[in-house]
């Protein structure tokens, strides 16, 4: 074993969950009350591990430039030699972003769900299960392990929407999964290309990402005789893209996504769209980008006349919605164009603001589902016309939603503003000017679909119908929307408490577009 | 006027907030504890502007009148934007508006907004607006200008939809926030092409800007930056590296956000409708500061406009547009707060175009004056509404004797609208029409536009006044005057609507060395100067002004003319002022049609190719091949040897095949 003497800290970050889950299996079923206190027991300690971890790093990274990781905090263990599959774990910016991201989705998640009865264990231990993927594929560094995360993060949420979901919940969340998977599949057929690629130079097989780094360097994905003529990057490249883009949701691949916003519980839709919609673009900057650098300089100019759709289209057709949960949903497929256009810039702000902006979408949108899912086990009801006048009733939620709503729009004062507007400006920087334009109209679509759901769900006289609706009243209740408010306003206020630890991560990444040749 | 006053500034800047933020947490049921803490929020803010700007004036020669203190809010790459406050006469001037006007308003809040079930909700709002305003006021670049721009349109969503039972407050609100969002689109876009065409000029990037933070060392050039622009702009060397056509969209896209916030022509059409909110909500917001912001934005980087006479010509013509139009419809408005919101859209219309006409003291003056005598009227104006309990001016009428403060102010705030010889209202309107009037920069036809629009303001207010004031009360009630909490800021507006154009009389001060607009940007010469008062200009405007008053008067006060009969005579124009020219119409068309279209023709692409189409369509493929496939296993075992036999055939021809190829 290398690196971290003992168990990292970044292998707790997997392993707590883990091990939280495996503990719930021991729980019995008729305990609801031990499951809901075991589990937030475990993701409270997550959160604290992400903070400690966000703190390092901002003390760290201006010192571990060079690496672009935090030293110290690595670690790698072999597990099958002649396959090269090792327990490699490292943290850079971007990482630690992801973590902190997730840490906060869950544990409010835990906190939302604490009102399911039918099946609280079962339900927990797919939810914690989902959560251990997620932290294990921000964490790794072994393409092998990334992609077994990947998965594991991809298939619980199967059960969590086919069994507590709401509308339409079989075609969903069949949809969901076999959609997601086909798209790791492709892009597994990618990863192995390069694997194997990497082997004719290397000598051996390895999954280690860094290892496989230095084939690149040493010219494995190079175009040449050697690979029989063709650019290989250029071919391989769309599988990791469009493989990983699936989850992005990169259009026209994002159609499982606003049916599963829908049917999910709420729970499951904060870390589907908060979390699970991330893995995607992350899985492109981590592994894809790095890996085929000309590859992506050559796809990424597609991938932005592609997030155009996103935005635009993603936010016109939830202007037609009616459900509040589609609107959210397709405003989420909206937001990530976003994400998606900061990538394609090229640029390290832009890259920047995209990383960013994961997280301040992630738990922006998180906020939004907890929310909704909170009238929603009151009402039963979600669809803009029965709605309406609620703030009357539930001010609490009303006032919590306003803010989600502003956040949203891109209002100053939260993390989305700071984020976008890093995007708007790295598109421009890297020469997409029409579609930084384009990027800046999406306010206004942005606008139009969010005050009609605020206005229509909340706002207007008190209807007598939604008159018995109980607001969220004691502190316990109140925590998971305070806290996550409390995050976008942090970041909002003091942006460069993230920005300054993403930096280091997108300027290596900028660096490796702008001069694809060398490494 | 160092940066050790500093700290100042950044009290001004940021006590609203924390009274935003104690009166919305801590304090929604201590409804007096959130008032009190939201006044002296600006209460606050109102001595540090008042000694900061004492300070800067009695500035000695050769010492600043002003300094900026700045850090670094994001950084990535090579982009930085920063944060902070920028203290100069303009932005003092402007502070000093924000905060006199809002303390007496928020005062007056406290006796309007009584009893209200959202009160605390209310001040927090309040508080949150006065830090977007003074955010603007203050800021040093144009990224935390458009920053705060965002935020004040937030607070003015949330205080025009502040009685959210009510849908039609609510749809002002939404409208109010769509159209500025409108008009940010612009803003934003106009920001993003500066930025880049003049941050990648190597002239700006090698231009050497002493650091305020540390004497004698050297900053980075920032793009964003007003003072790093301002400076690249005047240097007749660097300026012309820079295209003209994309500096001049660059300015004209930079006014878009003006239009919008201002209200100009054809974004004006939320501020009538933001009269749902509470009067004194309409009186800080929509008159006096927030509709400000766009002149006192463009004021403050009209050197991006000064060198191109296009772009200028653009914003002047908005600007006479929007006054002659607003002052049009006014004249049929029968709602008192609509006729003061057409009215502001007027006032607001003059001061642009005293900006596109180069008479950038001019927009300034007026914006200041106009602050304190239309705030003046609005607090009547709900005075009024208080008291009546209508908004409609046709149930109004006998007011003088029962409401004395109420009517006395009222006549004040009116008078200095119509522009009264000596009230403040007359020098700064003299100033625009001086500027109109100019041989170089001037305009003939905005010229007349101005005087005609002066003529009609006569006569809306003398009609407005008579129908609220004068003559028989003709509603049901029994009004009377509202308590000491209203009518002391009514008369603590009246004294500058009075005399704060004193301040600026050219002959008295040979040139306003109290209220001179310096657009003094760090060190940089004040480009736009005073106009020399002019006897024979001002004697013109109070003609046509006399003459729309006096018929005003006679129509409405006195009966010596038949308003009705006119009204009957001239109908097809009353409908179409009455209804606003049918722009409300045309927009919400644009919405309705042309919105929903694109989004149900995209909802449609959506369900039916995307999902039902193509994914579908991939299932149902695979369950079809699924089906047929399963054919194969018909359980008889003639089919099965049959196809055991054929595959081995199959197989060993390509084996023998194969080894062939292979072979020597």
């Amino acid at each position: 074993m290398q690196g971290h003497p003992g168990i990292s800290p970044l292998t707790w970050i997997v392993l707590v969950p883990a091990l939280t889950a495996f503990g719930i299996l021991f729980i019995p079923g008729a305990r609801k009350s031990w499951v809901r206190r075991w589990a937030l027991a475990g993701m409270s300690v997550n959160l604290g591990l992400a903070v400690w971890l966000l703190a390092t790093a901002s003390a760290d990274l201006p010192r571990a430039e060079a690496q672009k990781v935090l030293p110290g905090l690595g670690q790698k263990m072999v597990w099958v030699e002649e396959l090269g599959i090792s327990w490699n774990v490292a943290a850079d910016g971007m990482s630690v972003a992801m973590v902190f991201l997730t840490s906060v989705v869950i544990f409010a998640g835990v906190l939302v769900s604490w009102s399911i009865e039918d099946r609280a264990k079962e339900f927990y231990l797919s939810l914690i299960a989902l959560v251990t993927g997620v932290f294990g594929v921000f964490v790794t560094r072994d393409l092998f392990w990334f992609y077994f995360f990947y998965e594991l993060a991809v298939i619980p949420m199967y059960l969590l929407i086919g069994v507590w979901g709401s509308t339409n919940r079989e075609y969903a969340t069949m949809k969901l999964t076999l959609y997601l998977t086909t798209g790791a599949v492709a892009a597994l057929a990618g990863l192995l290309m390069v694997y194997f690629r990497a082997h004719a130079v290397l000598g051996r097989y390895t999954f280690d990402l860094d290892e496989i780094l230095r084939a690149r360097d040493a010219g494995a994905f190079a175009a040449g005789p050697a690979a029989g003529g063709t650019a290989f990057q250029v071919w391989v490249f769309p599988f990791l893209l469009f493989g990983f883009g699936a989850i992005a949701p990169l259009w026209p691949l994002h159609t499982w996504s606003p049916m599963g916003h829908a049917a999910a519980p709420s729970a499951a839709s904060m870390l589907h769209a908060g979390v699970l919609m991330k893995l995607g673009s992350y899985a492109i900057l981590r592994i894809a980008v790095p890996a085929l650098p000309e590859g992506a300089a050559w796809w990424l100019p597609v991938v932005a006349v592609l997030c155009m759709f996103n935005i635009v289209y993603g936010g016109l057709v939830a202007v037609a919605q009616k459900d509040m949960k589609f609107i959210v949903g397709y405003s989420s497929s909206s937001h990530m164009g976003y994400v998606l256009l900061g990538i394609a810039s090229m640029t390290s702000l832009g890259i920047n603001g995209a990383i960013f902006l994961m997280f301040a979408h992630g738990v922006m949108t998180a906020l939004a589902f907890a929310l909704i899912g909170f009238f929603y086990d009151q009402t039963h009801v979600r669809t803009l016309p029965d709605l309406g006048g609620m703030a009357h009733q539930i001010p609490f939620v009303g006032t919590a939603f306003v803010f989600m709503t502003m956040a949203s729009a891109g209002v100053p004062g939260f993390a989305n503003f700071v984020s976008e507007v890093m995007v708007m400006f790295g598109a421009w920087e890297g020469g997409l000017r029409w579609q930084a334009v384009v990027a800046v109209f999406g306010i206004v679509i942005t606008g139009v679909y969010l005050l009609r759901a605020v206005r229509g769900a909340f706002f207007g006289p008190r209807n007598p119908r939604w008159d018995g609706l109980r607001d969220a009243a004691t502190p316990f209740q109140r925590l998971p929307f305070l806290f996550l408010v409390a995050v976008l306003l942090l970041f909002g206020f003091c942006p460069f408490l993230l920005i300054d630890v993403i930096a280091p991560s997108a300027d290596a990444l900028a660096g490796l577009l702008a001069h694809p040749g060398r490494g | 006027m160092s940066p050790d006053l500093a700290p100042l500034a950044w009290t001004t800047l940021f006590a609203p907030l924390a009274a935003a933020a104690l009166a919305g947490l801590l304090l929604r049921r201590r409804r007096a504890l959130a008032a009190g803490v939201s006044v002296l929020g600006m209460v606050v803010g109102l001595v540090c502007t008042l000694f900061l700007l004492w300070r800067s004036l009695t500035a000695k020669e050769g010492e600043p009148t002003g300094f900026e203190a700045h850090f670094t809010w994001v950084a990535a790459g090579s982009f930085e934007a920063r944060f902070g406050v920028l203290v100069d006469r303009l932005s003092l001037l402007m502070a000093l508006v924000v905060t006199g006007v809002g303390t007496p308003i928020f005062v007056y809040s406290i006796g309007y907004m009584h009893g209200d079930e959202g009160y605390g909700r209310y001040f927090a709002c309040l508080s949150l607006f006065a830090f977007s305003m003074l955010g603007i006021v203050f800021s040093t670049n144009l990224l935390q200008t458009f920053v705060f721009w965002e935020l004040v349109g937030l607070s003015s969503y949330l205080l025009i939809g502040f009685w959210f039972g009510r849908d039609s407050a609510v749809e002002a609100g939404k409208k109010a926030f769509m159209v500025n969002r409108v008009g940010d689109f612009g803003f934003l876009c106009g920001i993003l092409l500066l930025y880049y065409a003049v941050s990648t000029l190597p002239g700006f990037r090698d231009m050497k800007i002493p650091d305020p933070a540390s004497p004698g060392g050297l900053d980075v050039p920032n793009a964003l930056d007003f003072g790093h622009l301002a400076r690249f702009y005047r240097d007749p060397a660097l300026l012309p590296l820079l295209g003209g056509g994309t500096a001049a969209l660059a300015a004209v896209l930079l006014f878009c956000g003006a239009i919008g916030k201002s209200a100009q022509f054809p974004l004006h059409v939320w501020l009538p409708d933001a009269m749902e909110g509470p009067t004194p909500v309409s009186a800080l917001m929509h008159a006096a500061t927030m509709v400000a912001a766009g002149v006192y934005m463009t004021c403050r980087v009209f050197f991006l406009f000064e060198p191109f006479p296009g772009a200028l010509q653009v914003v002047a013509w908005i600007g006479g547009i929007t006054a002659f139009l607003a002052a049009t419809i006014a004249l049929v408005q029968t709602d008192i707060k609509k006729v003061l919101a057409y009215s502001t859209l007027s006032q607001l219309g003059y001061m642009v175009m005293a900006i596109g006409l180069a008479g950038a003291t001019a927009g300034m003056f007026h914006l200041t004056t106009h602050a304190f005598f239309k705030a003046l009227l609005f607090l009547g104006a709900g005075s009024v509404i208080h008291a009546c309990r209508t908004q409609e001016i046709t149930e109004m009428g006998g007011l003088r004797k029962p409401m004395p403060s109420t009517f006395w102010t009222w006549w004040i705030g009116t008078a200095a609208l119509i522009a009264v010889p000596g009230t403040s209202g007359f020098f700064s309107k003299d100033e625009i029409l001086a500027a109109a009037a100019d041989p170089v920069h001037g305009s003939g036809p905005l010229l007349a536009l101005g005087l005609v629009t002066a003529g009609l303001t006569a006569y809306y207010m003398m009609r407005c006044t008579a129908l609220t004031f004068h003559g028989e009360h003709r509603g049901h009630g029994h009004p009377h005057e509202s308590p000491a909490v209203m009518t002391l800021p009514l008369w603590f507006l009246a004294v500058p609507a009075l005399f704060v154009g004193w301040l600026g009389f050219p002959l008295l001060f040979h040139g306003h060395p109290w209220f001179q607009a310096e657009f003094n940007v760090r060190g940089v010469e004040a480009q736009a100067g005073p106009h020399e008062f002019h006897l024979p200009l001002a004697l013109l405007g109070t003609g046509f002004a006399a003459a729309g008053g006096v018929i005003g008067w006679l129509a409405f006060g006195t009966r010596r003319i038949d308003a009705a009969a006119w009204k009957e005579r001239l109908l097809p124009l009353h409908t179409l002022l009455a209804r606003k020219y049918f722009l409300d119409e045309f927009y919400l068309w644009l919405v309705r049609v042309v919105q929903q279209g694109v989004a149900e023709v995209s909802n449609f692409v959506e369900q039916n190719v995307l999902i039902r189409g193509v994914i579908d369509g991939l299932s149902a493929l695979v369950k079809a091949s699924g089906r047929s496939l399963r054919e194969l296993q018909t359980g008889s075992i003639h089919t099965y040897v049959r196809f055991a036999l054929a595959g081995t055939v199959v197989v060993l021809a390509w084996v023998l095949l194969a080894s062939a190829r292979g072979g020597p």
